[in-house]
């Protein structure tokens, strides 16, 4: 359960995104995070990975959360990615061998992993940092968007991010952001939708997709001077242009 | 785990416990991953170079002092091994310098977008100072070891545990520079050209190669204000029994660093929202 108590967040222009939020979120259900576009999903998702600190109020983790799933900064690019995943495994409390050798498996990197972080090309690293997160023990994993990487270079490797999705939902809580009602109901089975500054959790995939879009016109969606229809049939690539730019 | 979770929910005294207790079990297994990753390399180096890059630089200064010195043929401004007198003024000094610059670099290497979020800035700063304080011991060792091989029988400290406190109180002192420095470069970039030159002043200010005790009382007392020269002071007490203590106030220096230290952890807490939002 993370529990968001009182919670205000603003851009540092001082636009607020949140204000005095106080939700629930169920870390044993995969929850879906509906917003449409500029609504604050990403950064939300960056509070709940506690990659960044809220203006004010509490956010109570009382799980392990993830970072945010395919998240880069923790790479140390001089350092060989067997090093990197051997430190995340440190870190976060897992066992370095098994972490390593789920990674290889996962990604069938096998010499790349003694080379140097920055040889690789970036689709590789987001891979293996996806990889990395299904693999370290988390009691709620966090995605922005997407649960695997779109036109990787590493073969089938959505499609096996999928598998893994589906075998980390037994046992932990998934939470991921998007403004794709079918990406909800594909994935989810309960959703938090950002309404207004607000959040309201609905037990219910269903009610709050329909929810959300009814509220399709919200002055939130309206204020990027952009109609939302269009943008829609590109899938969530815009959000995020260095990551999927394939 | 979920389950437990919410089983512990009910209770808040318990939740309270659960949480520090994920706090406290990041922290276990934080500090020795950090650890491992810092001593594998520096900087992206390898980890025996540029540790003894940084060892190397006090030994040269002492060396090049000593043969300027021989050149100019003066005698130790002090003690009989003039060697012994340039190594106990340089050994405190450059700890007191490298720590100021190492925790400047480490807390840079925190920044939120290049960690993951259970590392924090201070767990970087902490793994640093450990491995200076360690490789700065280790060449201390070597250095004077050496001298009393060398057969300067002085070398070994008549009281060991005085000029251990002494190293320590410096430590300390340049750790709180240091975390004060973390800060200021952030806001001020320029600061990171800017103090690797002004520290080095106190090459000059902290009796390394003069007793202050024997300067003109008008000078002496703008000196005494200088901390790290009563630290310097404080470490040759424990080699040379006799040494001067006019200019020696070991309470001053220890009132420095723990106001120092203090400071800068305020510092670094005080600001550290405003600047992980700032970059």
């Amino acid at each position: 359960m993370i529990k968001l108590r009182r919670l205000s967040h603003a851009y540092r222009n001082g636009v607020p995104i949140f204000s005095d939020v106080n939700l629930d979120i169920p870390t044993d259900r995969r929850v879906a995070l509906l917003g449409h576009k500029n609504s604050g999903k990403s950064t939300l998702i960056s509070l709940l990975g506690g990659m960044m600190q809220p203006t004010f109020g509490r956010i109570d983790r009382r799980v392990r959360v993830s970072f945010p799933a395919g998240y880069q900064g923790g790479f140390r690019l001089s350092h060989t990615g067997r090093q990197n995943i051997f430190f995340a495994a440190r870190a976060y409390g897992a066992n370095e061998r098994e972490v390593f050798d789920f990674v290889r498996t996962v990604t069938d990197l096998n010499g790349a992993l003694e080379k140097p972080m920055r040889d690789l090309s970036l689709q590789t690293r987001i891979g293996l940092s996806y990889a990395l997160t299904y693999a370290l023990p988390f009691d709620a994993y966090v995605f922005d968007n997407i649960v695997g990487p779109v036109g990787s270079d590493i073969p089938d490797f959505f499609h096996r991010c999928r598998a893994m999705f589906e075998a980390r939902s037994r046992d932990s809580g998934l939470i991921i952001s998007t403004r794709n009602a079918s990406v909800a109901e594909q994935y989810c089975d309960c959703a938090v939708v950002i309404h207004e500054r607000n959040l309201l959790f609905f037990d219910n995939v269903y009610d709050a997709i329909w929810y959300f879009e009814r509220n399709g016109a919200a002055p939130d969606a309206a204020t990027d001077g952009f109609p939302d229809q269009a943008d829609e049939d590109f899938d969530e690539d815009r959000d995020e242009p260095s990551e999927f730019a394939s | 785990m979920a389950g437990a979770a919410a089983a512990n929910a009910g209770t808040n005294a318990s939740g309270d416990d659960r949480r520090w207790g994920l706090a406290l079990r990041n922290q276990l297994n934080v500090f020795p991953a950090v650890f491992f990753r810092e001593s594998e390399s520096r900087q992206g180096r390898s980890f025996a170079l540029g540790y003894l890059a940084s060892g190397i630089e006090p030994l040269l200064v002492a060396l090049v002092l000593a043969i300027l010195f021989s050149v100019l043929s003066r005698n130790a401004p002090y003690g009989r091994s003039l060697m012994l007198f340039l190594g106990t003024g340089v050994f405190p000094i450059y700890l007191f310098i490298h720590t100021s610059l190492r925790m400047r670099q480490s807390v840079g290497l925190g920044k939120r977008r290049v960690r993951y979020p259970l590392e924090r800035p201070l767990d970087h700063v902490f793994v640093n100072a450990v491995l200076h304080l360690m490789t700065s011991s280790a060449m201390a060792v070597l250095f004077f070891g050496g001298l009393y091989l060398l057969g300067v029988p002085e070398a070994l400290p008549e009281k060991p545990l005085v000029a251990f406190e002494a190293l320590l109180t410096v430590f300390l002192l340049g750790l709180g520079m240091g975390l004060t420095n973390s800060v200021i470069v952030r806001i001020l970039p320029i600061w990171d050209v800017f103090w690797p030159v002004v520290v080095r002043l106190a090459l000059h200010f902290s009796g390394l190669f003069y007793v202050v005790a024997f300067l003109p009382p008008n000078v002496r007392g703008w000196f005494a204000y200088n901390p790290l020269l009563h630290g310097t002071n404080w470490f040759r007490h424990a080699f040379y029994p006799f040494y001067p203590d006019l200019v020696s106030n070991e309470n001053y220096v220890l009132m420095w660093a723990f106001s120092l230290f203090t400071f800068g952890l305020l510092l670094e807490a005080g600001t550290r929202n405003f600047l992980e939002a700032k970059e």
